[in-house]
């Protein structure tokens, strides 16, 4: 009796003006804005490969070891499912630089650039879905129970041998099988086109992360049409059922998501950031002296000549032995100043992030009572685009400079041998003495110089830690997990009232 | 007959569900926007003054001697605008922060308290409740406002009964704005009373202007959905297609055209990048100092002993302000396509009532990125402003050089500008100063030209509809 039934819904359903313009809305405005976003996606993937190819062309141009920690820096890969939710990754920064006179910490990201950016809204699927989906969702079921009781139909149904709960569910399922079919053609679309666009990369991680984002805006979806066939269980009125459920999607999908902003700036306000860059400045006052006078503490005599590449490729091309000892000696008192110096502005820089990150979780709690917030944030974790997402890779970045600071700390023997800022051999050390003794001509100094230069081999980074952004299948499985339960819950909810509200509702 | 229309229409609307429910949600976002407005423009304004007076502190400290005052380096917040509750225009994501000396300034950047892990929001002020909000609730007063009355036959009836059509038409136009302006008007008073009875916000005469024209401009933009939802209900059969083709255009009007436009700024222009900007700094930066030979012998060279005969001041002076303008040539053109990459997105955005309708609200109430311009260019003049001063005064001194460049060691140690001391008040300060309201308005003059345009469109749209709408 049930599928007699949920066929019969079906086929009203799909019978009806509004489903009709529904799939085709969903679909052609898929079909139209995916170009635009895998176009963006896949500048940005351009720019990530050009900016990686840019490093490990740095990398292996390095001359001395010093080289590494002045220009080394990693790069977070676009993520493929970004055109499905943009989420916070395009205010964040997308790469970290490998110092050792900083730890990387989350920053703002390429907006910063151009600041002004700001007030142009992004755009991605879930938008779509969350507004033109949802919508359609409540159209169809405002009057799931309250349009039959106001046709008379309800009454002539359930005057025959039909349960109450069957008729529910009937309406429930073809409501859901209903609104399945935008939202499988929606992201079968979106799905074919991404995976047809070249440059664009699927992985099996990809594959798995789509199934379940499939599988979260089916929830949120039956979720809105079980909270419209509630509303259409409370009301003898197919027209009040509409006018209910369209203002509690207003209040739901519109007001919701900004006002839970709006208060968490209020109820957990930040500092201002010049106080922060004025004790970051202060800071690096003292340890400027600090490394200044560790290292004038010990004489620097001798001779030397720098080269600059570039303007962070410097070294020094030839020295004596007395300056060489000067300065290594220098380095192994300085260096480790300026990682201590690193830590505590760290520790700073990571106090101010901490209370953005809690304003942000304070926001994101406060939407939850929104299936359409709660929706977008599960979206955004699948994607890898939450904020969660991006201190991953900031953590990563944190590991791995810590693995590059070893492994140049291992190769220069904790910064006292010459390698780490000089390439200067004994040969190279006869040479110069002999120019400073007045032995060799200018000219003849200068052409040997050049062809040094020229002839200089990069330093030898065999064994150079990786930097692999092992975000894995799910980047942030608790959270995802707890989204989903929480979108569970409401259907759940919604369905138990409606079953609650329907036993009761008067048919006459 | 018209007003009997609009008399039953009205009484009609007063009496559903969904006037009580625009009123409740009018009066409670209404007053809950302002409430919060309230408590962050506090913080704002605290902010705002202290900066200002630590701003003007170090200027009255460095009025010991000219040249320290010439270099000194000021810092300016924005003003928290007093209608910002009327129209916040991303304020809280734009640059706030502007650093500059009398001879250069950096791009502004972010000095207040914004969140950039926070996902975008918008503020819930006057904007976003009548661009969002009442424009949707605009589409449900409307939806079935012809369709609606022929399903129950009520049209036919009215018509029958010699009643012009044009008479119809425009009753249940009257009568959706009276009914739409009620809730609109009761939230937006109560807000004013939230906002006017703190003592935290000064509105002025002229606020009060402001805030009569912002009125006159919310009626004038939900006119236009108003229009939409009439015109659309004399295309349709059936009061549930109105809805549903109705929604759909709302979704497109106030939704998704608005958020193409980050999509159409990335693409149609490259936006400038810091690194850019840096290369571009070195590049124009290195080409004055490869050609230093051209502002005269030695310019290159330099020693704080004035003795030295390695010293050309008139040369040095000359290769430092070529360099100094060469970088403000640069800045300038960086933060020029800033701004064009974000209007390519804006103006693409045209297309929506909600987009001009935005703009114009922020152009009334002085905030949003014309705010930011308008400083910008502000701190310009200023700058201009200061360095006539200082040159006015360096030249009453005979023990200085007159040679005011940007090189703070020969200022001090040539005495290249005067050590004389300077009186604080004759000093020029910085004061953001508001645009008259006729200078907003005739900024947005396109903007509300585009409404008015679309008023008229979209009614032709609806006179066309209902004149030849089959009512049977």
């Amino acid at each position: 009796m049930i599928w007699k039934m949920t066929r019969k819904e079906l086929l009203l359903q799909l019978m009806t003006f509004r489903v009709g313009a529904g799939i085709v809305a969903c679909v052609a405005l898929t079909v139209l804005l995916m170009p635009g976003l895998i176009d963006d996606y896949r500048q940005r993937l351009r720019e990530y490969d050009a900016n990686v190819a840019a490093n490990d062309a740095e990398l292996k141009a390095a001359k001395v070891y010093n080289n590494v920690t002045m220009t080394h820096r990693v790069y977070r890969p676009p993520s493929v499912l970004s055109v499905f939710s943009r989420g916070v990754e395009s205010q964040v920064s997308d790469s970290a630089a490998i110092r050792d006179n900083s730890v990387p910490e989350i920053s703002a990201g390429s907006g910063a650039a151009n600041p002004y950016l700001a007030i142009l809204s992004k755009l991605d699927l879930t938008l779509l879905y969350q507004i033109v989906l949802s919508l359609l969702a409540v159209l169809m079921a405002c009057d799931a129970v309250s349009g039959e009781r106001a046709k008379g139909t309800l009454m002539l149904t359930l005057s025959g041998a039909v349960a109450r709960h069957q008729v529910l569910l009937s309406k429930l399922l073809a409501g859901g099988m209903t609104l399945a079919i935008p939202l499988t053609l929606a992201f079968l679309a979106a799905t074919t086109m991404l995976s047809l666009s070249p440059l664009v990369d699927f992985t099996v991680s990809d594959g798995v992360r789509l199934g379940l984002m499939y599988a979260g805006s089916t929830l949120f979806i039956l979720a809105v049409y079980s909270g419209g066939v509630l509303l259409s269980c409370l009301t003898r009125q197919p027209v009040t059922s509409l006018m209910l459920g369209l203002f509690f999607w207003i209040a739901l999908a519109l007001i919701v998501p900004h006002m839970a902003g709006y208060m968490a700036v209020q109820l957990c306000p930040i500092e201002p950031a010049a106080p922060l860059a004025a004790q970051r400045s202060e800071l690096e006052r003292v340890y400027f002296f600090k490394a200044g006078d560790a290292g004038d503490q010990i004489p620097l005599e001798g001779n030397h000549i720098g080269h600059e590449e570039t303007m962070l490729r410097r070294y020094d091309l030839v020295c004596d032995p007395k300056w060489i000892e000067g300065v290594v000696k220098r380095n192994a008192a300085r260096v480790p100043i300026w990682v201590e110096y690193a830590d505590k502005v760290w520790t700073l820089e990571h106090q101010y992030v901490e209370t953005l990150l809690r304003q942000e979780r304070l926001a994101v709690n406060l939407s939850r009572v929104s299936p359409v917030c709660v929706y977008e944030t599960v979206m955004a974790a699948l994607a890898g685009t939450d904020a969660d997402s991006c201190r991953a890779f900031v953590e990563r970045a944190r590991i791995h400079r810590r693995e590059v600071l070893e492994y140049i700390r291992g190769r220069t023997e904790d910064y006292t041998l010459p390698s780490f800022f000089t390439p200067c051999t004994q040969a190279d050390m006869a040479v110069y003495q002999q120019y400073v003794d007045g032995k060799m001509p200018e000219e003849e100094f200068q052409r040997w110089k050049e062809r040094r230069i020229a002839n200089l081999e990069p330093v030898d980074l065999q064994g150079f830690p990786d930097f692999v952004d092992r975000s894995g299948v799910l980047p942030d499985a608790r959270g995802v997990t707890m989204g989903m339960a929480e979108l569970l819950f409401f259907n759940v909810l919604f369905l138990a009232l409606s079953f609650a509200a329907f036993m009761r509702y008067d048919v006459r | 007959m018209i007003w009997r229309i609009v008399g039953k229409d009205m009484l009609e609307n007063t009496l559903s569900l969904r006037f009580l429910l625009s009123m409740l949600l009018a009066l409670g976002l209404f007053v809950a926007g302002s409430i919060l407005f309230l408590d962050r423009h506090r913080t704002q304004t605290e902010d705002y003054w202290k900066q200002a007076n630590e701003n003007q502190s170090g200027l009255r400290e460095r009025c010991d001697k000219l040249y320290r005052l010439a270099f000194y380096r000021q810092e300016v917040l924005r003003r928290p605008g007093a209608l910002a509750f009327c129209a916040e225009g991303s304020e809280k994501s734009l640059p706030t922060l502007f650093q500059f000396t009398m001879f250069t300034k950096e791009l502004a950047g972010a000095g207040g308290r914004s969140n950039y892990i926070l996902p975008h929001f918008s503020d819930i002020d006057w904007a976003f409740i009548v661009s969002m909000i009442f424009s949707f609730v605009a589409l449900v007063f409307t939806y079935d406002s012809i369709c609606g009355e022929k399903e129950a036959g009520t049209l036919r009836l009215m018509l029958a009964d010699a009643v012009p059509r044009y008479a119809v038409l425009l009753g249940k136009y009257l009568a959706a704005m009276l009914t739409l302006g009620l809730p609109l008007l009761v939230g937006m008073l109560a807000s004013l009373i939230v906002v006017a009875s703190s003592p935290d916000v000064a509105l002025h005469p002229t606020a009060w202007l402001r805030i009569g024209v912002l009125v006159l401009l919310a009626l004038l933009y939900l006119s236009i959905f108003v229009l939409l939802g009439i015109s659309v209900s004399s295309r349709a059969a059936h009061a549930a297609n109105s809805m549903v083709i109705l929604l759909l255009c709302w979704v497109g009007l106030v939704i998704l055209v608005p958020s193409l436009g980050r999509v159409v700024s990335d693409m149609s222009l490259k936006g400038p990048t810091q690194m850019e900007l840096e290369r571009n700094l070195q590049e124009a930066s290195r080409q004055v100092w490869d050609n230093r030979d051209q502002y005269g012998e030695r310019a290159g060279s330099m020693s704080h002993d004035l003795s030295w005969p390695g010293n050309n001041p008139p040369a040095r002076a000359r290769l430092r302000t070529a360099a100094t303008e060469a970088r403000n040539r640069v800045l300038e053109d960086h933060h020029d396509r800033m701004l064009a990459q974000v209007f390519a997105g804006r103006n693409f955005t045209s297309f929506s009532p909600a987009i001009l309708y935005q703009r114009v609200a922020e152009a009334v109430a002085g905030t949003g990125i014309h705010h930011c311009v308008t400083v910008y260019r502000q701190i310009r003049q200023y700058q201009t402003d200061l360095k006539q001063y200082v040159h006015s005064v360096d030249s009453e001194d005979p023990n200085s050089l007159h040679l005011i460049f940007d090189e703070e060691g020969c200022a001090k140690s040539w005495q290249a500008v005067s050590h004389r001391p300077v009186d604080f008040d004759t000093v020029p300060k910085f004061q953001e100063r508001e645009p008259p309201l006729g200078e907003s308005v005739r900024s947005a003059i396109w903007d509300i030209s585009l409404l008015g345009l679309f008023n008229a469109a979209f009614f032709a749209a609806a006179w066309i509809s209902f004149m030849r709408y089959d009512v049977r």
